[in-house]
């Protein structure tokens, strides 16, 4: 089994809410933001940006790309770093030296590193007392290692897991569920009927940096106008 | 608050023995206090890292690594002298440096020692150092760093050990040495000449190793530009050769007397033509390096060309300047004529050698693999990273950080340059470490 | 969901039970709005009010509704100020925004006689000149102070006021009825 996603550019709205859902639901620390959408070229999310021949406007959603050939697993020196049985990159967060090196060398920008206790930044963000938010249980892959915890600790790299959490229980991605415009697809790319794989079939998805090699499991379908 | 105490009782220590040292060791013993001081000043803000967080420092998400990488990577560098130049010795032959090769190893040691330092307060959870014996991943360029470095460290701690052990041993062979005094004198030289040798002779590809694999933790990144060249390795070996050198010359200006200097003049016009010769070639890899990318003129290189000079041009400056006026100075009839001169010269190099450090972090942490190149303009469009920090009232996605070292983080950084002024400091001021001319 | 207005409702002012273009009521045909008509803007308006300002002030202040907010609603949410980048905007075609000497990123004021609100600079090619653009919702402790709705007059369309039917038919501002201009004041 291999997890991938397909993102459909010419359904993307540009709402940001696969971010914010995101956030939520893993947990981010205020500062950290796993999934992120931006108007490529342009300086605002929105505004179109100046192109050859004129402007452009079309968003363009980034988290990790789950890479078959992942920079980050190959350079972490302590195989924090894994992809695991269904094909996802995870991140063992007991395990992690928090060297940065995958941080350097993952051509998305999509690693985030916990510079502080997330703790520390969700109490400065005053908060309710008694306030938490995001999946509340610790989650271990087979082997026991962390994958995900609500909050992560001080000194450890985070990022994307395909929401491991609900994957794991046979549910999308929180991104994907909550899509209001349907524009994300998630699915085995080992399975030839899965709907990912039939999208394929019918349309060239395009994958981002692929002159690198990396060969991401997250697929896009170009907007057919910029 | 362990920490505090420690402080106390160095500046103690210094209050105590200020008097005595007055004659001979007591540059060496200026350098070793000044060493303890920086040492635990660094300790402390290491201290306080730990407690909080790398938060204290100005790197973040868009900018991962900075003042402590150029520092780890500054001091490999400067770790090549001994070795190179005890091999040198003894491969070469060349007898003029023969008085200095203790010395080298010292510098070598007291270096490697300071870039493990260096790269140990880089990690977010030091606390886990011990994963990296127990889960090492054979495909990380860092592991094989980790395995040379440390290789190193012991090397070259070997051969300091061997080179004093006749020394250790006639004095009377206080605990190191202490196994030594009951052999002849005859073995203990035989021992001592032999062991030497034969560190030099595995140490010599190890040091080699330690530059190659340091350039190839950043050379292998195919996704940043201004590090994903082939030419980063062997620059990497001109630089420490260069820095090396200088290095190990500045130590022997120190340990000399001063109307000894003519004595070993001829020693300092090698040292220091040996540094010019490694300059040479390091900025023809480097600039024959950004020839090509201008040349082809493909997007993403003259992203970063337009970072190296335009934003950070004044880095560059700094790091071509610096250097070239000491290899014109070295070259010149009065570069190798007096101490100053010579301190001079190889201080410049060495400042110029840390910018040049810094500027392999500046242009390839700041131009995202993740960008566009916009159409009809020189710059580029960066992917927004989120910078990882709670900032009230501040964008928190940023396409560009202004990464700017924190006083909290140049203290840290000051650990590694403690350590090397106190183990370099403690060893001149215990051992003599110079060797007779030839 | 948004669901038509129940026909018992409705049925007070929709007498036909259908959609009617026209409008016979006293108000309408004294507003010469009997029949669906384009009037100029801001001459029933702003230029009503205080035919001075015709020409001082030459852009439509419209407040449109953020991607970030309720209305007012998730000002304070932290989560939505990371993404607007804790920055208040004023949108401006970049042909306005020349000619005022105002470059992208720019601190600008919008203002006219009755106030002022402050935001960054965003100069947007897609949006029509003679418009200044900002999003309502955003607190005052976001404005130093001030009010995007300093700069709006409570002007109230007499057609607006024939019937009262709670959230149907009933007075409303005219929000988007109001003129200013802007200059800059700071860079960023």
């Amino acid at each position: 089994m291999r997890y991938g996603m397909v993102i459909d550019l010419d359904l993307c709205v540009g709402c940001r809410t696969c971010a914010v859902v995101c956030k939520e639901h893993n947990a981010q620390a205020p500062g950290t933001w796993w999934n992120r959408v931006f108007t490529p070229g342009s300086k605002y999310h929105q505004i179109p940006a100046e192109a050859e021949g004129g402007f452009s406007m079309y968003y363009l959603p980034v988290s990790c790309m789950h890479c078959e050939n992942a920079p980050c697993e190959k350079v972490c020196p302590v195989g924090a770093t894994y992809t695991d049985e269904r094909g996802r990159v995870l991140i063992d967060y007991e395990r992690c030296i928090g060297c940065r090196y995958c941080l350097s060398a993952c051509p998305y920008g999509v690693r985030q590193f916990n510079w502080e206790d997330p703790k520390g930044a969700k109490a400065r963000a005053g908060y309710q007392e008694g306030y938490s938010y995001g999946y509340p249980f610790p989650h271990r892959d087979k082997e026991g290692r962390l994958v995900y915890t609500p909050d992560r600790p001080k000194g450890v790299v985070e990022k994307c897991t395909f929401c491991v959490q609900y994957t794991d229980k046979g549910e999308e991605p929180i991104c994907v569920q909550s899509c209001p415009a349907g524009a994300r697809l998630f699915g085995d790319l080992d399975d030839p009927n899965s709907r990912i794989n039939q999208v394929l079939r019918k349309e060239k998805g395009e994958r981002l940096l692929e002159e690198l090699g990396t060969k991401p499991k997250v697929f896009y379908l170009p907007p057919k106008r910029k | 608050m362990k920490t505090g105490n420690l402080a106390l009782g160095f500046l103690g220590g210094l209050r105590k023995e200020r008097g005595e040292a007055t004659s001979g060791m007591s540059k060496a013993n200026l350098v070793f206090r000044l060493g303890q001081v920086l040492t635990v000043v660094g300790l402390v803000a290491w201290g306080l890292q730990l407690k909080n967080g790398l938060f204290i420092t100005g790197l973040r998400n868009p900018f991962a690594w900075g003042l402590y990488i150029a520092t780890f990577a500054f001091f490999v560098g400067t770790a090549a002298g001994g070795l190179i130049i005890s091999s040198a010795v003894y491969l070469f032959n060349l007898k003029t440096l023969k008085p200095f090769t203790r010395l080298a190893s010292l510098s070598a040691f007291a270096s490697i020692v300071a870039a493990t330092a260096a790269v140990l307060v880089d990690l977010g959870r030091a606390d886990r150092f011990y994963q990296l014996f127990f889960h090492p991943n054979f495909r990380s360029p860092l592991i094989w760093d980790v395995l040379v470095v440390g290789t190193y460290v012991v090397l070259t701690f070997l051969s300091v050990y061997f080179q004093l052990l006749p020394i250790g041993a006639k004095e009377g062979g206080r605990f190191p040495f202490a196994w030594a005094t009951s052999l002849p004198r005859d073995q203990v030289e035989d021992i001592s000449r032999r062991w030497t040798r034969r560190v030099a002779l595995v140490g010599l590809p190890v040091a080699i190793l330690i530059h190659t694999i340091t350039a190839l933790i950043f050379a292998t990144q195919a996704s940043r530009a201004w590090w994903n060249t082939a030419v980063l390795p062997p620059d990497f070996i001109a630089v420490a050769v260069a820095s090396g050198t200088a290095l190990v010359l500045i130590m022997a200006l120190f340990t000399i007397d001063r109307h000894r200097f003519r004595e070993f003049q001829g020693a300092f016009r090698l040292l220091s033509k040996i540094i010019g010769g490694a300059l040479l070639v390091h900025f023809f890899f480097m600039y024959n390096d950004l020839l090509i990318h201008w040349w082809w003129g493909k997007e993403e290189a003259a992203g970063t060309l337009a970072l190296v000079f335009g934003r950070y041009l004044p880095l560059h400056l700094i790091e071509v300047v610096l250097p070239l006026a000491a290899l014109l100075y070295f070259l010149s009839r009065d570069g190798a004529r007096s101490v100053g001169a010579l301190v001079l010269g190889a201080t410049a190099v060495l400042v110029g050698v840390f910018a040049h450090r810094l500027l392999l972090m500046y242009p390839a942490q700041n131009r995202f693999p993740l960008s566009l190149a916009l159409p009809g303009k020189t710059g580029f469009w960066n992917y927004p990273i989120a910078v990882g920090q709670f900032r009230p009232g501040e964008p928190v996605f940023a396409t560009f950080w202004p990464y700017l070292p924190t006083v909290l983080e140049v203290a840290v950084a000051l650990l590694p340059f403690g350590l090397l002024l106190l183990i370099s400091g403690w060893f001149i001021r215990n051992h003599p470490f110079l060797g007779e001319s030839s | 969901m948004s669901r038509p207005a129940p026909l018992e409702a409705a049925a007070k002012f929709i007498k036909s039970g259908r959609i009617e273009f026209y409008r016979e009521e006293e108000t309408f045909r004294r507003s010469g709005e009997s029949l669906p008509t384009h009037k100029r803007p801001f001459a029933e308006s702003e230029y009503a009010l205080n035919p001075s300002v015709r020409g001082k002030y030459r852009l439509a202040y419209i407040t449109r509704n953020s991607l970030y907010r309720i209305h007012s609603n998730h000002s304070n949410n932290l989560w939505m100020n990371e993404l607007e980048d804790y920055r208040p905007k004023v949108f401006l075609n970049p042909t306005d925004a020349a000619e005022r000497g105002i470059k992208d990123g720019d601190l600008v004021e919008l203002y006219n006689d009755r106030g002022r609100v402050r935001g960054q600079a965003v100069l947007d090619p897609g949006q029509g000149p003679g418009i200044a653009i900002f999003e309502q919702g955003w607190w005052s402790r976001y404005l130093e102070g001030d009010s995007y709705n300093a700069l709006t007059y409570p002007f109230i369309k007499p057609t607006n006021e024939v019937y009262f039917v709670p959230g149907i038919w009933a007075p409303n501002t005219a929000w988007n009825e109001a003129l200013c201009d802007a200059r800059k004041v700071g860079e960023r």
